[in-house]
């Protein structure tokens, strides 16, 4: 049994990755210029530009005789070749969408060029079946991340790249037809150096039959090691083992603005793309996302460049970072709720600057599996549930959204919110249902609660003989019946907000006064409350009250009253249920 | 008046933030007549309390909290010489069950025979009854102090209340009353002191992050409450037990009942074997002239007179064991040809050049006897010997452990 190997090759790898990037160049010529400015020149074309006369080489004011720059305001004078920018970070990212392309086929995977690997074809057979199944298999996986690439299946490493650099399409080498099959492809296709190929061009050997044919020895007295290499080579004899390449877990993706972005609307647009390409790697890799960082390298302000010494303006400006996190609760994969997600984190925090470049990185976990259980109440779908936290967070505020979470510490009332999780909350409702059964079948111990006002309400205490003796609530003056205290507390002695307060357990009896009776404190006002909306609520409730209790007798209750000693204040923490 | 019983040192390794020194200051600017140091698995800070407290005429009571096997620690106050024996005894007891440095556990058998003596006091949140509230309620806190009360005996237990201004444990004051009335055992009123003055409080919250591998951030509920572990004056903690004025009271009555201070140590040196019918004394002089007839030869008077004088007061101090241990050691390493010389202010000695311990003669060279031993300075006598390392060295030490037992020697 032989051995397979499958080789991947891009051609006109550069023109493809700007492509991949703005797939509206695709449909028209396109030149790929690069260089130092104004030193400009043509390193990469697609055949349509090649037929409309472009020739590598070929200087950007040449090449502006055929058509326009990319990004020109004046469209009246685009023509049939467009320029672009040659952009190392969209070759980077379609190289590296190219090995998660690779691997979604094979685990084993040599990355051997920007624009070639190769694949151990070994024990796919059984996914896949015949050579040329897995062939087309890789043609859809590559096409799926926006590339067009040639396939060369072989026994032997170096025929099966050599195949793939020379043949179109898919092709398909037979172990034993190695040398016939390379026969017709001319020596341009072998990697050396130039002035070998020169010589060889001398020598009138066009072809790798040529080459075979020539004897070994005296292509070895004449070309050194490099000719007996190259001699193997056209032979499809040379032998060597595959180099693995590691998978890596983090997807990027980058991109280079020529004009700076300002608006959400056309950042969405890029972000798209971005994310789309982003999900079909992932996609390739059988991963989904676990967090998305998207950072933006932002213009310079005008204000800094006016500001700036002569000498400083020489130099290259220093650009300005923005970056954002966006966690996810489940792995997600798909581009159209990240895409929702990410512009509502913009819309609520927008970056200071327009934006120059994009980068895009995924850290990828594994897709979310669920199984439903059939007497189980299905939660709310994660995904619509992640974009509705994401709308309130963005009407809120980001740090106001969440679950309430005890902090360890003495301070009363100490929290933080921390992200709203399902499962988390159906296992701390799970935690309390088992903590009641417990307590129903074991010795119920009584409970006190206490229903705490929040903020705490101002005060007016009186103390008598070192305690609190009538206490003034909300206008209406309350007789202490029974304290117990004071419970000291003390912290945080070496942060800004130390706190100091003394408790006092207190049992009042209010009396109404009269006219001059508002609002007895009760339950109903007592809220859980925080934000100013309810609070106003609250205070609605408390005039109703007021009607209703304006003629009752005196109300008796168990309150919890604190004094700030920082503040030489006197607040209401809560009363007892 | 109130006596604070229950303190604890810097001795209590990262969980006291006072040395004694400042405990005795700040319990003489209150106008206290006694305080206890009470420091955890030991009482190393004993003796400086006692030297500070006896110059500014506070009587130091000593004592110790002694870890048990379940975790929480008997408070332990010293009543008498026997007690500080004992107290000695079950320290090193639980010290040896682990073999690791900082840790030991007592076991309830150890006590059995080792309590005489000795005050149990029921704790604060580390004591024995708030382990026993916080598990059984009050059922099983009444079973804990009936137990303290069977091993201690019911006039040597005392129910400990404190008051720091904390909600849970005013709740185990309250069960600590109610079993301390079903029992009729005494009250017993303590500030659990962990620093002299309120500001040091900050000190000990750095300490507890250190012992905990914390820092002040991420500390959280490791750290105190309040700063109110500090030394309070009488009239404060007769504030805070207004309620409960035989707690106080009862801090003076215990106080007066501690009667052992580190100035009744009776410490004595251990003896040496001496051969049938012969005292330690005749005996040591026996060999003290015979090494001064090789060292001076039979007819040097100075050196004589000078020998006579040093055994003079060596018996007067009663050290002679001391001596013929030491020249027992010396001995034992010249028959096993173990390089052995003494050195340091023994040098002075004309006995120990006599027995062979020092290899300088004192009366040719005119040295002062007095910088080695001296009936005004009372402080005990201290021979240094050097040994090479190694085995030999370590044949020494295992002598010493054979002849005088593993718990009466230490290298």
């Amino acid at each position: 049994m032989f051995m397979s190997f499958a080789c991947v090759y891009i051609p006109d790898f550069l023109v493809q990755a700007v492509v991949r990037g703005q797939p509206s160049l695709g449909k028209s010529a396109l030149a790929v210029i690069s260089g130092t400015p104004p030193l400009w020149s043509v390193v990469a074309a697609n055949p349509a530009a090649f037929a409309a006369g472009i020739q590598l080489g070929m200087t950007k004011a040449q090449v502006a005789q055929f058509g326009d720059v990319v990004g020109a305001r004046d469209t009246r004078a685009r023509s049939t070749v467009q320029i672009c920018m040659r952009s190392e970070s969209q070759e980077k990212a379609a190289h590296a969408a190219l090995l998660d392309a690779a691997w979604s086929v094979s685990p084993r995977v040599e990355d051997t060029a920007p624009d070639t690997i190769v694949l151990d074809l070994e024990g796919l057979a059984s996914l896949f079946g015949s050579n040329e199944n897995i062939a087309r298999e890789l043609t859809r996986c590559v096409a799926a991340i926006g590339l067009a690439a040639r396939i060369a299946v072989a026994a032997n490493i170096e025929v099966a790249i050599h195949a793939a650099r020379g043949f179109p399409g898919v092709t398909i080498i037979p172990a034993g037809q190695e040398r016939q099959r390379l026969s017709v492809l001319p020596v341009g296709v072998l990697a050396t150096e130039t002035e070998t190929l020169d010589i060889l061009e001398r020598w009138g050997i066009a072809t790798l039959q040529a080459l075979a044919l020539l004897p070994t020895l005296q292509v070895s007295e004449r070309l050194g090691q490099e000719g007996v290499r190259l001699s193997e080579l056209a032979r499809g004899t040379k032998q060597r083992a595959l180099v693995l390449a590691q998978a890596s877990s983090t997807f990027t993706e980058e991109m280079e603005l020529d004009d700076a972005v300002e608006e959400l609307e056309p950042l969405s647009f890029l972000l798209g793309r971005l994310l789309d390409q982003l999900c079909a790697r992932l996609e390739a890799r059988a991963f989904a996302v676990r967090a998305v960082r998207v950072r933006f390298e932002l213009q310079p302000s005008f204000e800094k460049d006016f500001q700036t010494l002569q000498e400083d303006l020489r130099k290259k400006p220093e650009m300005k970072q923005y970056e954002k996190l966006l966690t996810l609760p489940v792995p997600m994969r798909n581009a159209k709720t990240l895409l929702k997600l990410l512009r509502l984190q913009l819309q609520g925090d927008p970056p200071s600057a327009p934006i120059q470049k994009i980068y895009m990185t995924a850290d990828a976990a594994g897709p979310r599996v669920t199984q439903n259980g059939l007497f189980v109440p299905i939660g709310p779908d994660p995904e619509k549930l992640e974009i509705t936290i994401a709308r309130l967070a963005k009407l809120v505020g980001e740090g106001n959204l969440g679950c309430a979470e005890l902090l360890d510490s003495h301070r009363p009332e100490s929290f933080r919110m921390v992200r709203f999780n399902v499962a988390k909350e159906k296992n701390k409702r799970r935690a309390k249902s088992a903590m009641k059964s417990n307590n129903n079948s074991e010795t119920r111990a009584t409970v006190t609660a206490l229903r705490v006002t929040r903020p705490p309400q101002a005060v007016r205490v009186e103390m008598n003989s070192e305690q609190p003796g009538r206490v003034y609530l909300q206008g209406i003056r309350g007789e202490v019946v029974a304290a117990s205290g004071p419970w000291r507390g003390s912290g945080d002695w070496w942060q800004e907000d130390s706190w100091h307060q003394d408790e006092w357990d207190l049992e009042i009896e209010f009396v109404p006064v009269g006219a001059q009776h508002r609002c007895a404190p009760s339950r109903q006002n007592a809220a859980l409350i925080d934000s100013p909306q309810l609070q106003s609520a609250s205070g609605n409730n408390c005039e109703r009250i007021d009607k209703k209790t304006e003629h009752s007798s005196s109300q008796r209750g168990l309150y919890r009253i604190y004094y700030d000693v920082l503040q030489q204040g006197w607040f209401l923490r809560g009363e007892y249920d | 008046m109130y006596t604070e019983l229950h303190a604890r040192s810097a001795f209590s390794f990262l969980e006291g933030a006072s040395v004694p020194e400042e405990l005795a200051a700040a319990c003489s600017a209150h106008g206290m007549s006694a305080m206890a140091v009470l420091d955890r698995d030991g009482v190393y800070g004993a003796p400086r309390f006692y030297l500070a407290a006896n110059k500014i005429h506070v009587k130091a009571h000593i004592g110790a909290e002694v870890t048990s096997a379940f975790g929480w620690r008997y408070p332990l106050l010293v009543k008498s010489r026997e007690g500080y024996q004992n107290l000695c005894r079950l320290i090193t007891r639980m010290k040896l069950r682990t073999g690791r440095k900082g840790e030991g556990r007592l076991e309830r058998d150890d006590l059995a025979g080792l309590h005489a003596g000795l005050i149990c006091l029921t704790g604060g949140e580390e004591g024995p009854l708030a382990a026993a509230l916080a598990s059984g309620g009050i059922a099983q806190g009444t079973e804990c102090v009936r137990q303290l009360c069977d091993l201690f005996g019911r006039k040597n237990v005392y129910v400990e209340l404190q008051r720091h201004y904390c909600r849970e444990e005013e709740a185990r004051n309250q069960a600590s009353v109610e079993i301390a009335c079903k029992l009729s055992l005494p009250l017993l009123a303590t500030n659990a002191v962990c620093y002299a003055t309120p500001d040091q409080h900050e000190l000990l919250d750095v300490f507890t992050c250190i012992r905990n591998h914390h820092v002040l951030a991420t500390a959280g509920r490791l750290l105190c409450l309040n700063p109110e572990r500090h030394l309070k004056s009488p009239p404060e903690m007769e504030r805070l037990f207004a309620d409960m004025p035989e707690a106080i009271a009862n801090t003076q009555e215990l106080s007066a009942r501690l009667d052992f201070t580190l100035k009744d140590l009776g410490y004595e040196f251990p003896k040496y074997p001496t051969p049938q019918g012969c005292s330690q004394m005749q005996f040591l002089r026996e060999r003290a002239y015979d090494g001064m007839r090789d060292r001076y030869g039979s007819e040097n008077e100075k050196a004589r007179k000078q020998i006579d004088r040093e055994l003079a007061l060596i018996e007067k101090l009663d050290l002679p064991g001391y001596f013929l241990i030491v020249w027992d050691i010396v001995r034992f390493c010249r028959e096993r040809n173990i390089l052995v010389q003494g050195r340091g202010s023994a040098a002075n000695s004309a006995v120990c050049f006599a027995l062979g311990i020092t290899a300088v003669d004192p009366v040719g060279m005119e040295l002062l006897f007095e910088r080695f031993l001296s009936e005004e300075r009372g402080e005990w006598p201290d021979i240094d010997l050097d040994l090479p390392s190694g085995d030999q060295r370590e044949g020494a030490i295992q002598y010493v452990y054979e002849r005088y037992g593993k718990l009466g020697a230490r290298p």
